[in-house]
């Protein structure tokens, strides 16, 4: 925490000493309570934190308590990877990018494939020429320990906010054109996105018994021998409800998520309203990754599932996962 | 043990006559003029009336009974005291007892002939512990042990231990040993264990977690071990610098294999033997269920004699074979042979010979080593007969190769084989440590390189247990 206050010259306020302390990202924030009472430096700060694309709006997490603001940055590899990014920035984008995911039909979970989704969304909506590799240790194999990720030479780069920034790099953005205001706000979005879909689809896919024992724990573990096939499956349930678990999420029910994905569709939906994509004619990261998202709620079949109804009843959010599928995923 | 020459003590106290552990008492004999009798004992017919084990806490009576009922058959008192020793070392390798004390007298009744034997017997403590390093090829660990000898009372030894390396390796382990048939050789044992291991030469790290059974049995030629292991390994990176043909096997495999080991090894001593020679071949089998499937044949032969002026020669060969059952697949990293190294093929570094991406070495699926030593002591023999004798100077000539074999075209294969081999010379300094590690510090110079090599001419320092 020091370097890094030190490299970016940030003045840390009071560092959060245990991860028990972790309160509510500012993103989630800003996207609930429109009537925030942060100060202007304070917002300032953050503003800076997150457009300094080193930093992934979900790596960093703020505490706001009367009038002090703390932060922590997590997870030290993704910065460690935006590090590795920004030194191969100067070389064009290779012939031979590509982008490692696991099989798609037999493998992948629900929470995996709208990240692999929204990557892939990212990357022809920026135009980039890529192959997708399906590997069944993909998971293994990345530098995070999470899927995608994308080798470009010889740059390893996980995740969908590295990539992004990986990317931005090479010379290639969606949201170069928009205004500042716009920039911040996409991004906030994007944190609500990933803090409300993604561990709403991590509840669904770990936490419900039914969609777990059934359908998420044996196509995690379908590429191994038994017994290791459950023993990895039962593992990695136990990591995600750690993580919900740290998160508040492991303890409300079905309902109260519905309500949570809800509550994110409609500000997704009233934010698109009848436009192409959510800031414009043009496609920004947020519209690769609300189509990540939308697109495998919409096409996953599940037992009891109830996040696809929810999602229909927002009638342009699913026009517009259609409108993304036919202009980039046509071939 | 040809005749025993007793000499009767002047008060006819027990004392030791042999440093065995076997206290006699001398017989009974008629006072003639001369104080020293000798008394040809050979001959001697005795009638064994009673023996009696003394000690016994926690081990069985059926074992020990089936140890000492020999005894009862004695005729004379050579074969008494034979069977009696017998019967001592057999329990004590067995793991019955820490000490075995035999004490033969007279019977109380004053029979004819008519003996009887005292077994004085010290077992072991329950739990026993310790702590203490030891030395894999050039990584030093420090060992921290709890065991449980002769827990259930029939030569069943248990133990339980917990490893930490230098290099972040560290593991634990629980071990079960039984003997079977009473025979200490003949021996079944069961082991489980984690073990997470750093192999930089590699780029990854590993942590292993299995269970194995293995029976170990001698024949008249050499020891048989036959072990099945299942082993959950979790390979992974070790760096972001890793090379990706390393990274690509990342991931969790799972073993089951059936591996067959044979050794001869009639060597005096394990680090700097003066004579003898060892033969070890061994052949795995992978494939029983799990996701690894691999034959694979390892073996070796060392062998070496005592020339005039101390001097000793050496010669060892080694050489090893795998071929993946899975046509999808290859062998894996960890399964693979690596060559070169400061103890096998000295000149070269740490598994340093063979196919290479980005400074990672990628190992091969064959591989031959050879080697000869010419050992002699230190010159103007400092510390003769003491320390100096853990310490011996050589000069060696050693080659070898690593490389892929293509099924296809055998001929082709085997003849790259031989051309591209490696090959160096170097003389040093061994030192023996501990009767089971070893140290050089060589001067080597490498003569054969190929491309891809990494290569360390010079002074070269190694240290560990496995060597050619």
């Amino acid at each position: 925490m020091q370097n890094l206050s030190y490299l970016y010259n940030i003045p840390l306020f009071q560092p959060p000493t245990s991860s028990k302390t972790i309160g509510k990202t500012w993103g989630y924030y800003h996207a609930r309570n429109h009537k925030n009472n942060l100060s202007a430096t304070q917002r300032s700060i953050i503003r800076t934190l997150l457009s300094a694309t080193i930093f992934s709006p979900s790596t960093i997490w703020f505490q706001i308590e009367k009038d002090r603001l703390s932060f922590k940055v997590l997870e030290m590899a993704l910065v460690a990877d935006a590090l590795q990014a920004t030194i191969g920035a100067s070389e064009p984008w290779p012939d031979d990018v590509l982008l490692f995911q696991q099989y798609k039909a037999e493998q992948i979970t629900l929470p995996d494939c709208t990240q692999c989704l929204a990557v892939e969304a990212f990357l022809r909506m920026c135009g980039l020429r890529f192959n997708v590799k399906c590997k069944t240790n993909a998971e293994e194999m990345s530098p995070s320990g999470k899927v995608p990720f994308i080798q470009a030479g010889p740059y390893l780069v996980s995740e969908f906010d590295p990539v992004v920034g990986f990317v931005g790099r090479k010379g290639f953005s969606l949201s170069r054109d928009m205004s500042d205001t716009d920039r911040s706000e996409m991004r906030a979005y994007m944190s609500m996105l990933e803090n409300i879909l993604g561990n709403a689809e991590l509840y669904m896919a770990w936490l419900n018994p039914e969609i777990s024992k059934e359908v998420t724990k044996p196509r995690y573990g379908c590429s191994y021998p038994w017994p290791l096939n459950w023993v990895l499956a039962w593992r990695k349930q136990r990591a995600v409800i750690a993580r919900l678990t740290a998160n508040d999420w492991s303890s409300k029910s079905v309902e109260e998520v519905t309500e949570e994905v809800h509550t994110c569709c409609l500000a997704l939906s009233e934010k698109l309203d009848k436009k192409k994509f959510f800031f414009g004619d043009s496609p920004t990261e947020l519209d690769a990754l609300v189509y990540g998202h939308l697109y495998t709620l919409l096409t996953t079949k599940l037992p009891g599932g109830p996040f696809t109804s929810v999602i229909r009843e927002f009638q342009n959010l699913a026009e517009f996962c259609k409108r993304v599928d036919s202009a980039y995923f046509s071939d | 043990m040809g005749a025993v020459h007793a000499k009767a003590p002047p008060s006819g106290t027990i004392r030791d006559s042999q440093p065995t552990g076997i206290k006699t008492t001398s017989t009974p004999v008629s006072k003639k003029e001369e104080n020293d009798v000798k008394l040809n004992i050979d001959k001697l017919p005795v009638r064994v009336q009673r023996i009696v084990v003394d000690g016994l806490t926690r081990t069985k009576d059926d074992i020990v009974i089936k140890e000492i009922k020999p005894l009862l058959n004695a005729k004379t008192f050579d074969e008494l005291v034979h069977l009696s020793y017998n019967a001592k070392v057999k329990m004590e390798r067995l793991g019955l007892f820490k000490n075995v004390v035999i004490a033969i007298d007279v019977s109380k009744d004053h029979r004819e002939n008519g003996y009887e034997v005292l077994f004085e017997v010290q077992e072991f403590r329950r739990v026993d512990g310790g702590i203490h390093t030891s030395i894999t090829n050039n990584d030093g660990s420090l060992d921290f042990q709890v065991k449980m000898p002769n827990i259930l009372g029939r030569g069943e030894r248990f133990s339980l231990d917990y490893t930490v390396g230098t290099k972040r390796t560290h593991g634990y382990g629980a071990y079960f040993k039984k003997p079977l048939n009473n025979n200490p050789d003949i021996f079944f044992g069961t082991t489980a264990y984690q073990f997470y291991g750093e192999y930089p030469w590699s780029g990854y790290k590993q942590t292993d977690r299995g269970l194995a059974f293995d029976l170990t049995f001698p024949t008249i030629l050499g020891s048989h071990n036959i072990q099945w292991e299942g082993v959950w390994r979790d390979l992974r990176a070790l760096t972001r610098d890793t090379s990706f043909s390393v990274r690509e096997q990342a991931g969790h495999s799972l073993k089951s294999s059936l591996k067959h080991t044979f050794t001869i090894d009639t060597r005096d001593n394990l680090v700097l033997p003066t004579a003898g020679m060892l033969w070890r071949t061994s052949q795995e089998y992978a494939g029983l269920g799990g996701n690894v499937e691999f034959a694979k044949q390892d073996g070796m032969f060392q062998w070496n004699t005592s020339l005039p002026l101390d001097a000793i020669f050496q010669m060892s060969l080694a050489g090893g074979l795998m071929r993946t059952l899975d046509p999808n697949a290859s062998v894996s990293i960890s399964d693979r042979f690596f060559l070169g190294g400061p103890l096998t093929l000295r000149g070269f570094n740490l598994k340093g010979c063979g196919p290479h991406s980005h400074d990672n070495a990628l190992g091969a699926e064959s591989y031959w080593l050879a080697a000869a030593h010419l050992y002699s002591p230190l010159p103007f023999r400092p510390g003769k007969g003491r320390f100096g004798e853990l310490f011996k100077t050589h000069f060696f000539i050693n080659a070898g190769n690593l490389c892929n074999l293509d099924f296809n075209n055998l001929g082709a294969s085997f003849q790259d084989f031989a051309t591209n081999m490696r090959w160096s010379y170097g003389c040093g300094v061994v030192l023996c440590m501990g009767r089971i590690a070893r140290l050089e510090l060589n001067y080597v110079v490498p003569m054969r390189v190929q491309k891809g090599d990494k290569a360390n001419p010079g002074l070269q320092f190694g240290i560990g247990i496995q060597f050619l």
